[in-house]
């Protein structure tokens, strides 16, 4: 009977994490963050912030526009990444498979998926955004009304100098 | 004649209120340099129209005050009703380059994070953060850092000559410790020690951000970025991710200590600057704090291993301990998404909104009841037991440490109990707005207490399709719980005055 336990545990420890097919959204791991615990999910999206590397891992926040998930990759992984998104920059576009924690024991609970496997789906580019004259026409109509304000208080003997 | 005398009233009340909007604008100057200097053309041209806009309105209000009217002495209602008109007007202003930058969905979306900013809050419903320019984050956390300290303290330091009755503006912005014999100096010490702490605080974390993998420039403003919100117990942080974003205990400690010494009156720094180490331990503030937060985090403790969310230590500490200083505090950092909050027990969030509504020190950046209040209801307790087992002709007195022993007077109690009584009421009346804009109970209590006690902390309820009445409700909860009621009810009562006068 003991060998049977045995044979079951290890045959148990032996099974890979349960797989899930398909990319998974953000909001779907979070909101059932317990059905996903500890399985294999694909996940996809945005690289954003910072590549913070680790030793010979890194951290990598991926946003699927709905949330940013951090995952937790090899550095050989990383360092495929090109662009980070941030302000004027669209980061690379990439797909993680890896096991998805709930509370992971490795790093202080936190919510985060290990990679296994990465590619970047789509190379990110940098936005450019031109300088806007309406903006431009507001501050200058704004600058003209209020230093003629500034003259007609300090002319009334009404303004403030700092 | 009495037409006459609320005009004079209204006059003095928007000069104050036009010499602090325009002290706010000037401060955008902050983020329109780093906006220029990261090629944020758009974004330093929103800043500079809202500098504009506030130095227009500011002049507007000018033309109408006589240089007498300038003169008159501030009275109590003066005071309150001016700060609660700048904060308002300030909100409005404050809002411009937000609404502009294209990353909040209404102009009622961006006056709410000007709100929550100002009242260190830390709210948000900021879209799409992680893409947010460096201008925006820039003015996220100095509306922080400057809402922390106070905009009338501020105002007080470097923008105002000499006002008679300074000491009633500064009051209005909840602060009623005088460090000092003179106003003006006591807002200057406040900023002092501020500043220094800035400097020490920003070198620490832009360190531990180089270490943990950041490039010193990114470090360097995310060090900047989150040692405002977290001496300002605010909340806001650069990345959508919060505090979770680093995944480092290095980070997160530097967040306790600094989230734990904002959360400590000014009074109290000021002793400790000046070598008397003692207060630390001897103050009533402290120690209240200290068994609030060791009981409270046994009470979360105790909900998260019911449910075995947390086993570890490392992940305890991590994550119920941080949560529970950060609710304590009235910080509202987070290292869990929102939705996580749901997987813990109801214990758990009881002890957490608990935190939430006691809060800091008084006269410090942080909200809800305050240490002092909840040690000054104790005290008056054991005043009451002592007194019962007394014989009826004995004096019973009782006596706190609180920089000097102070005795326990009935307006100490009297001035504990209607705050505390206040927070209470608008909590349970936010909660019952939540629940029916169709919130669950639980959660729109927890909301409730964040945004009454300005928190921060959120269980999902504040996103930017939560329904725009409870927008407004947690507006005027975060503005009324940060100057602790008075000014706004001040406010309040002077429309209805000036109402019924007419």
């Amino acid at each position: 009977m003991r060998r049977i336990t045995l044979l079951v545990l290890v045959m148990l420890l032996l099974v890979p994490h349960q797989v899930i097919a398909a990319p998974v959204s953000s909001s779907e791991l979070l909101e059932n963050s317990d059905y996903y615990d500890q399985k294999m999910v694909e996940f996809e999206g945005e690289v954003v912030g910072d590549v913070m590397v680790r030793g010979k891992n890194a951290w990598v926040p991926v946003s699927d526009g709905e949330n940013t998930l951090s995952v937790w990759m090899p550095v050989a992984f990383a360092k495929k990444i090109k662009y980070i998104g941030r302000y004027q920059v669209r980061g690379d576009k990439v797909w993680v498979k890896g096991i998805f924690y709930k509370s992971c024991p490795e790093h202080g609970g936190s919510l985060d998926i290990h990679a296994q496997s990465f590619r970047v789906l789509e190379p990110g580019y940098e936005v450019t955004i031109p300088l806007d004259m309406s903006r431009l026409f507001t501050v200058v109509i704004l600058g003209i009304l209020t230093a003629a304000l500034i003259l007609v208080n300090h002319y009334l003997g009404r303004g403030y100098y700092f | 004649m009495r037409q006459r005398k609320l005009k004079l009233d209204i006059l003095l009340i928007f000069y104050y209120a036009a010499l602090i909007i325009m002290g706010l604008g000037a401060t955008m100057l902050v983020p329109a340099v780093v906006a220029l200097g990261f090629r944020e053309w758009n974004t330093a041209l929103d800043f500079v129209i809202a500098i504009l806009l506030s130095f227009l309105t500011g002049n507007i209000f000018l033309l109408f005050v006589p240089q007498e009217i300038r003169k008159l002495k501030l009275s109590w209602l003066h005071g309150m009703v001016a700060v609660t008109v700048a904060w308002f007007v300030g909100m409005i202003i404050g809002a411009v380059p937000y609404y502009l930058s294209g990353f909040y969905g209404s102009f009622l979306d961006a006056a709410f994070d000007v709100m929550s900013g100002l009242t260190t809050t830390g709210l948000t419903l900021v879209q799409d953060l992680d893409h947010v320019p460096y201008g925006i984050n820039m003015w996220r956390h100095l509306l922080t850092f400057i809402g922390g300290q106070g905009v009338v303290v501020l105002a007080l330091s470097f923008l105002f000559r000499d006002i008679s009755g300074a000491f009633k503006l500064y009051v209005g912005e909840a602060k009623e410790e005088q460090i000092l014999p003179n106003t003006r100096n006591t807002a200057r010490v406040i900023w002092i020690i501020s500043v220094i702490y800035l400097f020490v605080g920003t070198v620490v974390f832009w360190l531990i951000g180089m270490v943990i993998g950041l490039s010193p420039l990114r470090a360097f403003f995310h060090g900047l970025w989150v040692f405002m919100a977290a001496w300002s117990t605010g909340g806001f942080a650069p990345q959508s991710q919060n505090i979770m974003y680093y995944h480092s205990v290095l980070y997160e400690l530097a967040c306790f200590f600094f989230i734990t010494v904002g959360s400590f009156n000014f009074a109290l720094h000021y002793n400790v600057f000046r070598g008397n180490y003692r207060e630390v331990w001897r103050n009533m503030e402290i120690i209240t704090f200290f068994t609030t937060f060791s009981l409270l985090f046994l009470v979360v403790a105790c909900g998260l291993a019911k449910l075995g969310v947390y086993t570890g230590f490392s992940e305890v500490f991590r994550k119920g301990f941080f949560h529970v200083l950060s609710a304590h505090t009235g910080t509202g950092f987070m290292t869990i998404y929102s939705s996580q909050f749901h997987g813990w027990s109801e214990l758990a969030i009881s002890g957490l909104l608990v935190a939430m509504l006691l809060g800091g020190s008084a006269c410090s950046t942080a909200g809800g009841f305050k240490a002092l209040r909840v040690g000054i209801i104790w005290h008056t307790l054991l005043r009451e037991v002592k007194r019962l087992i007394s014989p009826e002709s004995a004096i019973i007195a009782e006596k706190f440490h609180h920089i000097r022993d102070v005795l326990l007077e009935e307006r100490h109690v009297r001035g504990a109990m209607l705050t505390v009584l206040l927070y209470i009421v608008t909590f349970v009346i936010t909660a019952i707005i939540g629940t029916a804009c169709g919130f669950p109970l639980y959660d729109a209590a927890f909301e409730a207490a964040s945004a009454t006690a300005n928190v921060g902390l959120s269980i999902g309820v504040t996103t930017p399709a939560m329904p725009a009445v409870l927008k407004v409700v947690y507006i005027f909860v975060m503005w009324a719980g940060r100057l602790e009621f008075m000014a706004v009810l001040a406010g309040v009562a002077f429309i209805f005055e000036a109402v019924r006068r007419r």
